[in-house]
């Protein structure tokens, strides 16, 4: 007698799984021995960078950086900014002091430091995601998405204490009086968008400083103008560098809003894809200086990670910023 | 204007780089007339869009001569927003951006100024010729175009002649866009590539270009703003050469026309069109490329490479 | 210097849930409303769609708000149990009062980003929004020289500090988000932390603590004596 033939299993392209439940596609995959990511990566590989300078004719300076399907050019093009009469040192400005801390603000201002870059606006950085680099983004207002990445890009030029563009390259002097200024226009046009724009972004910037270079200016007593020497070309005097490394953090054992299960572990994702990115809710950011001390630690979006992940993603930015700086040191 | 969207640069505005004296302009190595710059193209650079393609006019480019570069990608046939009236055809839009960098001078603004503008529908209407819209009906096709770097000759056309930047700029994005469209897989009867000629005066040797005895204006194929000399007019074309037809044609110039008894209109668009013609060579050949490496990986495929199982 | 901290709640009657919070110069109003109706855009068939709108002291919105309202997004969405209301929107405004200085200096956006949490959290536990668990922020200064650790600092005292954190923590001391900025080694990060837990975390053996004015700063402590206060006055009506 023949048995009835068992009634075929519910079954569909991996494809179709990913875009069904993106959750479990992803931690199916990190539950896996040993754990790999859709992309086929191991949890804590980083895609490898290219970088290329100065392909543009027409910027001071640029890069394009590829890691991975992610791809972005960055240009930066320098424009003057020239004072109006008595305007470079305090001469000439009302100031009106609410305490003694704005008043050391001021002075502080005035020695030089970040607060002539920040209050004269001589950093002018923008990203771009309007290019067709994905389906999500269109030409138009900048989205959300990339205002704010636009904003942590701002923050990271301008940080407190890292200095990586000192304003005196910038400043245009003629007899100890500031006459003038550079304006840096550093604008990033992302290529192709498959997660992780910012580490990506960051490192482009950096190459793209690193190549800038600005003609000699000075002051024309004639015209009272800025004038530009052609043939001669200087560097811009950069600080300690910096680089960024993104990660995202899971569960292996939260589906969806659920409650942790039993035997679940944490995973990090460094470097994660644009599918990834979708996935984790939580993400941590961590940028290294010169010398291995940190600069920026970002961390939202879930209670993940703890002191011991957070070192974790340290120890792993440590080695990340070593491949970033081999790789724009290589390339400019 | 402050922009609240993006960071903006100082209130009071910024000026671009005046020189003292002039820069010294590489001069291009002279070429002959008809003699047309090597192009790289390469699609399938941005994978998360559909089709795309890069195009770079010259590669490689003499060291420190501007270029020309721009990206494109296509998106779709993707469904209209349920908003949208019904289409019998696929509806094609095209949006050509310059990137703020591109330009010489002056810095190019975020905002789509006229000029993209009119190149965006003198792209679209150079393409949706070659592409089969009867095949998808209630869709949309996206094409993007950035573009990264440009030679130059942007500004305005005075007495001393037309520039021809922006008709390279077009013909560039004309071939760049039809390589993504073909990367995308959409139906198309035919490849539409571009081609830029000029009539071009160039000075005697070590005469005065004012001379009262100027010489005849002679046809050059792709010419460059970089390359000196007088360009009285100039014609660009969107040519399909499978089907030998004309999808676009845009001059300027001053051209006598078979009317006034002078052949400078149709020898301008013959010179376009053998420009364009050889530009459909490279584009075959980026397009059979990407055709080739799609056959291998498919192949790969079968052979067992596949995705990890799901337990 | 420990600057102060006071918090009110439920001070906006047309809002679902509001709260202020003050630290320092620093003072910021928020509200909720929600569970409502979501744009179809949002909607999301399993969870509630949340958003944070941060409106600024002067001027309009600008990248700098957009930041500030991705940032308290990633600190107050994972609090939220938002599968409790599948299809709606919960609606967070943040509006900043007062900021410690000028609008160009970095560490006058760093000192919102606690207050603006907190007065979130107030909000959302205001409007009763079910949560996963309660957060509480704080400012760090790591100083130069010195390394010592200052809790809520002021604009002088950024000025001379190595690093800043933005720190926030869970009712029982989990780590829920970080914003650092400055130049430090890990082992100082740890230090860092654990002074801004000591502030955050809710002692377990009780609420007497506050007693003391040396306490009041702890804003953990602060927020369970506001809710506690409100959880009081709503059940008057039953003594």
């Amino acid at each position: 007698m023949e048995s009835p033939a068992p009634a075929p299993a519910l079954s569909f392209p991996p494809q179709t799984f990913q875009k069904l439940s993106p959750s479990s596609y992803l931690l199916r995959h990190l539950q896996a021995t040993p754990p790999t990511r859709p992309s086929g990566r191991s949890p804590s590989a980083f895609r490898e960078p290219t970088v290329h300078t100065n392909s543009l004719s027409h910027a001071h300076g640029s890069a394009v950086v590829r890691t991975g399907d992610t791809a972005v050019v960055c240009g930066v093009r320098a424009e003057i900014l020239s004072l109006k009469y008595g305007d470079g040192k305090s001469q000439g400005r009302v100031t009106v002091l609410r305490s003694n801390e704005d008043e050391e603000l001021m002075n502080d201002e005035e020695d030089g430091g970040e607060g002539e870059l920040r209050s004269r606006n001589l950093i002018v950085t923008n990203l771009e995601l309007g290019t067709g680099c994905s389906r999500d983004y269109h030409p138009g207002p900048p989205s959300d998405f990339a205002q704010t990445t636009t904003s942590r890009l701002h923050r990271l030029i301008l940080s407190s204490t890292s200095s990586l563009i000192s304003p005196s390259s910038l400043r245009i002097i003629h007899d100890d009086e500031i006459k003038a200024y550079w304006v840096l226009y550093i604008d990033v046009l992302c290529i192709s968008l498959d997660g992780n724009v910012l580490d990506t972004a960051w490192a482009s910037i950096i190459a793209a400083l690193r190549s800038t270079r600005l003609p000699r200016a000075f002051w024309d007593a004639d015209s009272e103008s800025v004038l530009c020497d052609p043939e001669m070309k200087l560097g811009l005097q950069l600080g300690p560098l910096c680089f960024t490394a993104s990660f995202g953090v899971v569960s292996t054992g939260a589906e969806e809003d659920g409650e942790e299960q039993d035997g679940s572990k944490v995973v990090i994702l460094s470097d994660p894809d644009e599918f990834e990115e979708g996935v984790c809710e939580e993400a941590v950011m961590i940028c290294i200086r010169e010398g291995g001390t940190i600069a920026r630690i970002e961390k939202g979006g879930g209670l993940l990670c703890g002191m011991e992940g957070l070192g974790e993603c340290v120890r792993m930015a440590r080695s990340r910023y070593e491949t970033w700086e081999k790789a724009v040191r290589d390339a400019v | 204007m402050t922009d609240r969207r993006r960071i903006n640069g100082p209130s009071d505005g910024t000026t671009p780089i005046v020189y003292a004296g002039v820069p010294k302009a590489k001069q291009l190595p002279p070429r002959a007339p008809d003699a047309l710059r090597k192009i790289f193209l390469k699609t399938s650079l941005t994978p998360p869009a559909t089709g795309s393609s890069f195009l770079e006019l010259p590669s490689p480019a003499p060291a420190g001569t501007p270029t020309l570069k721009l990206t494109a990608s296509v998106y779709g046939p993707r469904p209209l927003p349920p908003s949208a009236p019904f289409s019998p055809h696929a509806r094609l839009t095209a949006e050509l951006k310059f990137a703020p960098f591109s330009t010489p001078h002056k810095r190019r603004g975020y905002v789509r100024d006229a000029v993209e503008r009119d190149l965006s529908v003198q792209l679209q209407n150079a393409l949706v010729k070659s592409i089969k819209t009867a095949a998808y009906p209630k869709s949309g096709i996206d094409i993007f175009i950035t573009v990264l770097d440009c030679e130059g000759g942007l500004d305005g056309d005075d007495d001393d002649g037309v520039e021809v930047g922006l008709m390279n700029v077009l013909a560039g994005a004309i071939t760049c866009a039809s390589a993504a469209v073909a990367d995308a897989g959409i139906e198309c009867v035919d490849l539409v590539s571009g081609g830029v000629a000029a009539l071009v005066r160039r000075a005697p040797a070590g005469g005065d270009a004012m001379d009262v005895d100027l010489p005849a204006p002679v046809v050059v194929l792709d010419p460059s703003p970089a390359d000196g000399g007088q360009v009285v007019s100039a014609a660009v074309v969107g040519y399909m050469a499978g089907r030998d037809e004309v999808t676009l044609l845009w001059t300027k110039g001053a051209m006598e026309t078979a009317d006034q008894g002078g052949d400078e209109l149709d020898l301008l668009m013959d010179g376009a069109i053998t420009t364009a013609t050889a530009v459909r060579l490279v584009l075959n050949e980026a397009v059979k490329e990407r055709l080739l490496l799609g056959i291998a990986r498919s192949r790969l495929k079968k052979e067992g490479g596949g995705d990890v199982l799901m337990s | 210097m420990v600057s102060s901290n006071a918090a009110s709640i439920g001070f906006l009657p047309r809002a679902d849930g509001s709260g202020s919070f003050v630290s320092g110069r620093t003072s910021i109003i928020a509200s909720v409303t929600g569970p409502m109706e979501v744009r179809i855009r949002d909607e999301h068939p399993q969870k509630a769609h949340v958003e944070v709108i941060v409106r600024p002291a002067i001027g309009v919105t600008s990248t700098r708000e957009k930041y500030l309202e991705a940032r308290l997004l990633s600190a107050l969405k994972p609090l939220i149990l938002r599968s409790n209301h599948p299809r709606t929107l919960i609606q967070i405004v943040v509006q900043v009062v007062q900021t410690a200085g000028t609008d160009e200096n970095a560490s006058t956006t760093l000192l919102l980003l606690a207050p603006a949490m907190n007065a979130a959290v107030l909000a959302l536990l205001d409007a009763a929004v079910p949560l996963k668990s309660v957060l509480a922020a704080t400012t760090v200064a790591f100083m130069k020289g010195s390394g010592g650790v200052v809790v809520e600092p002021g604009l002088d005292e950024l000025k001379n500090s190595a690093s800043t954190h933005v720190l926030a923590f869970t009712s029982t001391g989990q780590l829920g988000f970080v914003e650092s900025d400055g130049e430090f080694e890990y082992e100082d990060f740890e230090r860092v932390v654990e002074a801004g837990r000591g502030v955050c975390s809710v002692e377990q053996k009780g609420h007497h603590a506050m007693d003391t004015e040396a306490k009041y700063h702890a804003v953990g402590e602060l927020i369970r004596k506001i809710m506690s206060q409100k959880v009081e006055m709503d059940m008057r009506w039953r003594a």
